[in-house]
């Protein structure tokens, strides 16, 4: 039988998406995150991300070991591994409510000074704005969607741990 | 077992507020250019400078029917019209001969000074050709005390508006006799309608 199965999915799901990051790079799209005034944000979210794929991995590897030592007719305890894996799920959280608050932050830029006395400045201003909140939405949400994938793909194996686990012991 | 907490919905839930408010800024800013676009307009129109200051613009209605304008004014030797477009003061840019040749059916004749000569002036209408009678023709005096001065200008003020009635072929009639004062206001008690003939006038 196979081992390290989760690892290996996990890998090739993240590979397909750095792949995905990798080709917007090359066409200029991500140039919103590091160029526009939504940087800050975007690298902020960024920064969540890649310590919730860090986490990932580390919670993926534990729960791909007890995988391996179930099918190596071991005993396991799995009963702590969905507490210990929802941190994963809440960097979702983290990633959209970062998100959120970046369009509160768009939207502040753009209605800051709003005067229809001075209509073209206005109007200026708010264009950052919406680039910012609309930056923060995309960036956020993609993320988001990532993060969740792979939080769902570590659930069902930590599911399955546990269904295996109890029909074992 | 503990049960799960649903992530996904949280997620949802804020995507959802998100979006939301991601749509009302853009409503918002929708308005913002509809906003800026009425000002740009205004700002176009408060720009537009007129060719002159005292200007006399006279319409009436589409057609064949041609109406001549006249007018004279302090200084000016020989009354301005179709014949003698070019005066002292006052300057007719167009003699419009009805529809022909004319690229739209409009149908105005239209006359400036160059700056506020205070004095009497005496607008006169002319039926050149009227196959069409009668013809109501409006009348509009107003005036840009700023055009051709440099710097901010004030915007152009409507001083009189009248409507004459032309009621047979080759009639000529005074559409109003004023008096202009230095500081570009008419004076009330000076307007009059007076038949004052212009077009066969002579000095």
């Amino acid at each position: 039988m196979l081992n390290n199965l989760l690892i290996y999915r996990l890998l090739i799901l993240n590979m397909i998406g750095f792949a995905i990051v990798a080709w917007a790079y090359i066409k200029g799209h991500l140039e919103i995150i590091f160029k526009g005034d939504a940087a800050i944000l975007g690298a902020i979210m960024v920064a969540v991300f890649l310590a919730g794929l860090v986490s990932l991995f580390i919670r993926a590897s534990k729960v791909s070991t007890a995988l391996n030592d179930l099918k190596a007719g071991r005993a396991v305890n799995p009963a702590k591994f969905s507490i210990k894996n929802s941190h994963i799920g809440y960097t979702g959280v983290v990633l959209a409510t970062i998100g959120l608050i970046g369009n509160l932050i768009g939207m502040v830029m753009a209605v800051h000074g709003f005067s229809s006395a001075d209509a073209q400045a206005s109007a200026d201003r708010m264009a950052v704005g919406m680039e910012v909140a609309f930056s923060a939405t995309l960036i956020s949400l993609s993320l988001a969607l990532w993060m969740g994938i792979n939080f769902q793909m570590l659930k069902t194996a930590t599911s399955l741990l546990m269904v295996d686990a109890r029909d074992a012991g | 077992m503990q049960d799960e907490h649903d992530y996904g919905d949280e997620i949802n839930g804020i995507a959802f507020r998100d979006i939301l408010l991601n749509t009302l800024l853009g409503v918002f800013a929708i308005l913002v250019a509809v906003i800026t676009m009425i000002k740009m307009e205004q700002q176009a129109k408060a720009t537009a400078e007129p060719p002159g200051n005292l200007m006399v613009t006279i319409t009436w209605p589409s057609g064949p029917t041609d109406v001549d304008l006249w007018l004279d004014g302090p200084a000016e030797p020989v009354p301005i019209g179709y014949s003698n477009k070019n005066g002292v003061l006052w300057n007719l840019l167009r003699d419009d001969l009805g529809d022909m040749p004319d690229a739209t059916p409009l149908n105005f004749e239209n006359a400036f000074t160059r700056g506020v000569v205070p004095g009497e002036y005496t607008v006169g209408l002319h039926c050149y050709r009227c196959p069409v009678l009668p013809v109501p023709v409006d009348v509009e005096i107003s005036l840009n005390k700023d055009a051709g001065k440099k710097g901010e200008k004030s915007p152009t003020k409507i001083l009189v508006t009248t409507k004459v009635e032309l009621t047979r072929q080759g009639q000529e009639r005074t559409a109003i006799n004023f008096k202009l004062n230095a500081d570009g206001s008419i004076d009330p008690e000076s307007m009059n309608s007076v038949f004052k003939p212009l077009r066969s006038a002579k000095k």
